[in-house]
């Protein structure tokens, strides 16, 4: 416990300190990689200024965010212009604080679940079981790098909306394990209701509680009426705010169909700069679905390992959305330390690891030589942003590949054997 | 999972596919278009009642009339027009005395009287009148010479087949080329304007507006069913000649008698003030009446006829433009008489409309009478509204065409519904316009064929077929393989595995 | 001095005048008159302005509906007929006047080429309507005037009013287009020129040497149609047809000793006597102390005055100057305006520095308008004086952009205080555009609009305009379509390869090799 105090209270520290530093702070808010149409705060304050002018904050194509994002923080800065930045950081930290809790609840019930199946095992795999270390350290290796991981520092000092979705889905996260359905929803509903896609993770919710549930309690479209259920609420309220129907959709019509092609770190600004108009339509349909409907087979494949499918899910989303950003990808890498316990089987780690580390170097790098020095043209930085994509897909891919390796391992033994043989074996996907 | 995978991609895909790229096409009636272009023959029908009077053999005129009427009704040769005449006959007692008003209808009136030969006066309304002395050998002559009347003078076959060869670049004997290269081409709409040329700067006062309404919005009032005329005028100041003129001396005083200006020197003149004529409003054609007055030195100037003899109305037409007159004012006058001017001006447009304005010349016993106000004849009207009917007929039938083979030959050409719509409305419109013709009912043939070609127009230059004409096909194969070349096949192979497996079960 | 466009009885703000119907018995004459002018004033040392106006005036009843025309030409007439426009005024500019050391020029226009036509009330689908009116004026005029389309059309709503007679001022039958990388050249004089009854043989337009013309510093060509009143209780109306030439000359370049010079050597032809047709002809030179004039004129107030009417053969104007001229003071004039571009990388701004040297606060119309593709940001806008205190507007309306639609419009009303110099700066980013929404020549850059100062005055309007800005903004390679779908594509196959062997794959222990 004492360990999160003392990691919570250097990240506060940290984030109060870059706060003063005005230049970083606003050389970082122009970031394409860390603020998007999307999230941008100048967006918003825009956005503000002109629902002034026309009562509607989504009048001209300036701010994309929700409706009521939008309003609880002109609130806000209302309020007090110093309440904003606190606000952030306070997201930051209840998001680590969530994520802590989440880590130590998971692993403790895996390891209650490797502890009652421990017949099913095989020998000698004692070396590669999940163990009472891993519950100790591991929750506190996940709040460190959620709270001193770049990327969520530049998200919460450019003020970047990314940290309350951070947020929801830290808080989503959290309640999958208790059972309490309604807060669950609450959260992803919110999460969803700013930006579109962590709709998908209604399945998890729901296998969740095919999981984890007590018999009797069960009832696996509980989460989905519920989610239902909050939507239309949010969907409500925003309307008796805006008194229109129009606005409250139109932040998922931007998202929806990508209208505005700034560069960020994603695959669609480019693509959609250079397609001919005749395949635009097609093309956005193509790109939507990848980015929406993998859950159907990943969730056939992984219904036991909801937790895992949840992991992945997040993955797909920050790395195939519309106009993703690193704080997107905080999340999931804050909970790469969850499966420490299979990283032997992992193909590569370190090669993927410098590719992420590389290319996030290289992106403001790019971008620098190509808007500011004019010695570079759009290609670099458009390269540099697939390269990130790509270490993403790697990693995600590879860490779901030992999860499922490791599972295999634990039944069938650490080394494989043909059946009467002693070649050596690996392990291979096969039809 | 693999299934899930597979039906997600079809399910889904194909029809987003489809929806999203495919190129609209609405429908069109490609069959009744190829029909109507393949109808080698138009069939044009002419209602000619014939009125006996009492004093003639009733059944000795109609049984030779008969004859002639016969011989012409059903030649069936390689003509690209079947004139079918519709004759009734009927004795003057029973004559309903229709005036011979509506169009499309000629109206013959037969009498006899006591003198040797016959007489054939073609009237300014729709009727013919004849007179038939008491010999009986003139009524094959009258026969003849009355049906020649008709076919040549009232009807006009030869220039109806002339028009529609020319429209088919096919058959045509050449013989009226002169005359339909004056013609304007088909349009619905014209843009009427009448210029005076000033060569210096002198403001000038004209009277057009009234000399317009007095001589020539007559006969475009008449012309309304088959034309829509836009009048305007102008007056355009220090615009000189831009050719010099030769000059005619006295042989003998050696003074200078007139200026005249050569046949060759005419084209000249018109190119240099054609940029300040003409419209940036509209696509229509436009018809130049164009008033050039005399500057003081080149006091008086005529056109120099064929035989050198100068010219009393100073005009020439352009064949498709308009016409020019060069007007020589009187020493210090600042109006300028219209009322001298007006009447070729007509003549011009008479012309350029399609009508003729010198006769032809069939017998000597045949007279034509001069139109009077408004400046054409009833007869002339149904002929021109015949003729342009059928041009516009033939004129849409070959658009509609030519839009077939094209669309048939480049499939890549979107086909709006605006367009379809157009091309639905002309080929209903040219039926309608080819049964009224076949019958003679000339006015709804006249509004139908105008519709039809209106329509065909529309259709075939409308902007959006020229939208995706340079889309090559081999360059759509360039942007779906990358993706779906390798998304597809792990699902292929994955389901023919679940396929296999499935198989293995069962057996 | 300032001079404005003599006008008939032009009615100001607030109009909401209809006029009042005088049966006429319909006479056959056409009640049209033409007149024509040339002010000649010498701007400081080096540089001589002047000014042609040639205005038609037309007598109507009712409605404007004339189809025989005499001085009044017709192209315009069917125009302004077929779009049922009440007034339209239509600029094309080169250059740059300088309002710090040239004063206020008699027409103020901006660079480029500009439109606004306020459209009849009632009239449906005026965007249509504004459409097909940019298409035939730009026909008529050899221009490119049809690329006005609504990615550069706003309506203003209170930095333009009509000048003339009209139905109903309200703002949405009022379209403005501009356009600043339209060039002014002969191709566009000629059409211009042949509007003019007498052409170029008589009066002030036969200085009008297209050559000659080319070579100027500042060259504007303007056209202005408008319904006027006769008389305060408008119980007859005429239309009035302007045509102007402004053009500024240096005087150093021409044939002529410097610094004499005539007018021959700056238009290197003659001034040949009036248009017959013309009504009235005249000329007024505002002459600087210490200059001569022949031939002798005579003086009426400050100015010197000739009347062309009395010329009977093709006359030369020549200035001698008594000493030596002095190296020119910039006028202290009025209210000057300087716009330039600011920013570096994705950040850029416009800053205008607006300058008011009157000794009384004055009050401005600041008209921006600044295309999509720039993201403007009205919260980062800053009124300033040179002392560091805020201005607050009087009235402020910004009008967002929409992504490929219309431009961004800002319209403010401010109180320049006196003896000052006011600094105006706006932000924006530069936005990115598809590849094909690029125009051929990409890399050339963006034009933005001049800024517009409106000055109202008791006769009428004085305009200001700024500089023609110029922006560029990133721009994709062209030359990558296919790469970039390949690559992406590349990448998608590789998730989705990844990701279906994941989902759709067991493990099996195989041999290691």
């Amino acid at each position: 416990m004492t360990n999160l105090f003392v990691i919570i209270s250097c990240g506060v520290l940290l984030r109060t300190w870059l706060l003063q530093l005005k230049d970083l702070t606003k050389w970082i808010s122009k970031r394409p990689e860390v603020s998007t149409p999307q999230t941008s705060w100048s967006r918003l304050v825009e956005g503000f200024v002109i629902s002034k002018q026309t009562g509607n904050v989504h009048s001209g194509d300036s701010y994309h965010g929700s409706t009521l994002l939008s309003a609880f923080l002109f609130h806000l800065q209302a309020l007090s212009p110093l309440l904003v930045p606190a606000v952030f950081i306070a997201c930051d930290v209840i998001a680590a604080i969530s994520l802590h809790n989440f880590a130590k609840k998971f692993l403790q019930k895996e390891l209650d679940d490797q502890n009652s199946h421990k017949s099913k095992l095989s020998k000698g795999v004692d070396s590669i079981l999940l163990k009472l270390h891993h519950l100790e350290n591991v929750p506190t290796l996940v709040a460190l790098i959620y709270l001193f991981n770049p990327f969520t520092i530049v998200t919460c000092i450019s003020q970047s909306s990314v940290a309350f979705n951070n947020l929801f889905l830290a808080l989503y996260v959290a309640h999958l394990m208790s059972g309490s359905s309604i807060a669950t929803t609450l959260f992803l509903a919110l999460s969803t209701y700013e930006t579109f896609y962590p709709v998908q993770l209604i399945i998890v919710a729901m296998l969740c509680q095919h999981k984890y549930q007590k018999e009797g309690n069960r009832n696996a479209a509980k989460p989905l009426f519920c989610f239902i259920f909050w939507l239309l609420i949010l969907f409500l309220v925003s309307y008796l705010r805006e008194g229109s129907l129009e606005s409250i959709f139109s932040h998922y019509k931007f998202i929806l169909t990508v209208p505005d092609q700034t560069p960020n770190i994603g695959i669609f600004w480019y693509f959609f700069t250079e397609i001919f108009n005749h395949f635009q339509t097609f093309f956005l349909f193509v790109f939507q679905i990848n980015a929406l409907f993998f859950f159907v087979p990943l969730s056939i494949k992984l219904r036991s390992h909801p937790i895992c499918l949840m992991f992945i899910l997040t993955c797909i989303i920050s790395t195939f959305k519309s106009y993703p950003c690193v704080g997107d990808a905080t999340l999931w890498i804050s909970m790469l330390p969850l499966w420490s316990h299979t990283f032997k089987y992992q193909r590569q780690p370190l090669i993927v690891t410098v590719m992420l580390l590389t290319t996030t170097i290289l992106c403001p790098v790019m971008w620098h030589m190509w808007i500011v020095a004019h010695s570079a043209n759009a290609n670099f930085y458009f390269a540099a942003s697939l390269a990130y994509t790509t270490s993403h897909i790697f990693i995600m891919t590879n860490t779901v590949m030992a999860y499922l390796k490791w599972h295999y391992h634990i039944r069938k033994g650490v080394r494989l054997n043909l059946d009467g043989s002693t070649e050596k074996a690996v392990l291979r996907l096969m039809n | 999972a693999a299934v899930a995978t597979g039906l997600i991609f079809v399910v889904l895909g194909v029809p987003i596919w489809w929806n999203t790229t495919k190129v609209y096409r609405a429908n069109l009636p490609f069959t009744e278009i190829a029909e109507l272009n393949q109808d080698a023959g138009l069939k044009v029908g002419i209602n000619v009642n014939v009125v006996v009077a009492d004093n003639c053999d009733f059944e000795a005129v109609k049984s030779k009339l008969e004859d002639y009427f016969g011989n012409f009704g059903g030649s069936v040769s390689a003509k690209p027009i079947f004139v079918k005449y519709n004759v009734t006959y009927s004795p003057k007692s029973v004559d309903l005395g229709l005036e011979g008003e509506v169009a499309g209808t000629i109206r013959v009136a037969v009498s006899c009287g006591n003198f040797d030969d016959f007489k054939i006066n073609v009237e300014t309304n729709r009727e013919i009148s004849a007179q038939i002395g008491r010999k009986t050998e003139n009524l094959d002559e009258f026969g003849k010479i009355l049906v020649e009347v008709l076919k040549q003078g009232v009807v006009g076959e030869e220039m109806l087949e002339e028009v529609v060869a020319n429209i088919r670049k096919e058959g045509g004997s050449g013989r009226k080329d002169e005359e339909l290269m004056k013609m304007v081409p088909p349009s619905s709409e014209f843009e009427v304007i009448f210029t005076l040329l000033c060569p210096d700067a002198e403001k000038m006062t004209w009277d057009v507006e009234r000399a317009i309404l007095e001589h020539i919005t007559p006969i475009l009032e008449e012309l309304k069913p088959i034309f829509h005329f836009h009048i305007s005028s102008q007056v355009l100041y220090s615009t000189k000649l831009r050719v010099r003129p030769k000059i005619m001396k006295n042989s003998t005083t050696n003074e200078v008698k007139y200026h005249y200006l050569q046949g060759n020197q005419l084209s000249n003149i018109i190119n240099s003030i054609e940029s300040r004529l003409g419209s940036h409003l509209s696509t229509f054609p436009t018809l130049n009446f164009v008033l050039y007055l005399t500057d003081i030195s080149n006091n008086p100037l005529y056109i120099q006829k064929g035989d050198g003899s100068p010219s009393k109305s100073n005009n020439f037409l352009l064949p498709r433009w308009g016409g020019m007159t060069i007007y020589n004012p009187q020493e210090g006058a600042r109006e300028v008489d219209l009322d001298s001017v007006m009447p070729t001006f007509l003549t011009n447009l008479r012309t350029l409309v399609g009508l003729r304005n010198n006769y032809p010349n069939i017998d000597k016993q045949v007279i034509f009478k001069p139109p009077t106000w408004p400046g054409i004849t009833g007869w002339e009207t149904d002929y021109l509204l015949r003729l342009r009917s059928v041009e516009n007929v033939a004129t849409s039938t070959n658009t509609l065409g030519s839009l077939e083979k094209l669309l048939h030959q480049i499939d890549n050409i979107i086909i709006n519904d605006d367009v379809a719509d157009s091309v639905f409305q002309s080929v209903a419109a040219i039926v309608e316009a080819k049964q009224a013709i076949s019958v003679g009912n000339l006015t709804r043939a006249m509004s139908s064929s105008r519709d039809a070609f209106v329509s065909s127009q529309s259709a075939f230059f409308h902007p959006s077929l020229l939208e995706l004409l340079y889309f090559p096909e081999d360059q759509k194969f360039a942007i779906y393989v990358p993706l779906f070349l390798p998304i597809s096949l792990p699902v292929l192979v994955s389901l023919v595995f679940v396929y296999k497996r499935y198989k293995n079960k069962d057996s | 001095y300032t001079t404005l466009r003599p006008t008939g009885q032009p009615m100001h703000f607030n109009v909401l005048l209809f006029v009042v119907v005088s049966t006429v018995s319909a006479s056959t004459s056409n009640n049209d008159s033409f007149h024509e002018s040339l002010n000649i004033r010498v701007l400081g040392n080096e540089q001589v302005y002047s000014f042609f106006n040639f205005t038609t005036n037309w007598d109507f009843e009712n409605e404007f509906n004339k189809t025989h025309y005499n001085l009044f030409p017709r192209s315009i007439g069917q125009i302004v007929q077929k779009y049922e426009i009440a007034e339209l005024h239509f600029t094309m500019t080169q250059g740059l006047w300088r309002y710090q050391l040239w004063g206020f020029p008699d027409a103020s226009a901006p660079t480029g080429a500009q439109v606004w036509v306020w459209f009849k009330k009632g009239t449906r689908n005026i965007d249509d309507k504004w459409k097909g009116f940019t298409n035939a004026l730009s026909g008529t005029f050899c221009a490119s005037l049809n690329l006005i389309n609504h990615e550069v059309t706003v309506s203003p709503k209170v930095s333009f009013r009509p000048t003339g007679v009209v139905e109903s001022a309200d703002n949405s039958l009022l379209r403005h287009g501009g356009l600043s990388r339209e060039n002014l050249c002969t191709e566009n004089l000629t059409p211009w020129m042949k509007l003019l009854p007498c052409g170029s043989k008589h009066g002030p337009s036969s200085l009008l040497n297209p050559s000659s013309l080319q070579h100027s510093r500042y060259l504007s060509i303007g056209l202005h149609y408008n319904s006027l009143c006769h008389d305060v209780a408008c119980s007859s109306t005429y239309v009035q047809l302007q045509q102007h030439v402004s053009v500024v000359h240096d005087i150093r370049t021409t044939l002529d000793q410097y610094p004499n010079f005539s007018l021959a050597s700056i238009f290197d032809r003659p001034l040949h006597p009036s248009c017959p047709l013309a009504t009235t002809s005249h000329t007024h030179i505002a002459p600087p102390l210490d200059v001569d004039i022949t031939p002798t004129m005579e003086t009426r107030g400050q100015l010197k005055y000739l009347d062309l009417r009395n010329l009977n053969s093709p006359t030369n104007i020549k200035f001698t100057w008594r000493r030596l001229p002095r190296s020119p003071t910039p006028e202290t004039m009025g209210i000057g305006s300087h716009c330039y571009i600011t920013g570096l990388g994705q950040d850029g701004g416009i800053t205008c520095l607006l300058t008011n040297n009157e000794h009384y606060n004055v009050s401005i119309i600041f008209l921006q308008v600044i295309p999509w593709y720039l993201r403007a940001q009205i919260h980062t806008l800053t009124v300033k004086t040179n002392t560091g205190s805020d201005i607050e507007p009087t009235w402020l309306s910004f009008t967002p952009a929409h992504i490929r639609g219309s431009p961004h419009n800002l319209e403010m009303v401010l109180s320049l205080p006196r003896e000052s110099r006011v600094t105006l700066s706006l932000g924006f980013d530069r936005g990115f555009m598809t590849w094909v929404t690029h125009p051929p020549d990409a890399n050339h850059g963006f034009y933005i609009q001049p800024s517009m100062i409106t000055i109202p005055a008791p006769h009428g309007v004085v305009r200001v305009y700024g500089e023609a800005l110029l922006v560029n903004i990133p721009v994709p390679d062209f030359s990558m379509p296919y790469n970039v779908i390949c690559l992406v594509c590349t990448v998608l196959a590789i998730a989705f390869g990844s990701l279906h062997n994941l989902s759709t794959r067991k493990f099996e222990v195989v041999p290691k090799s």
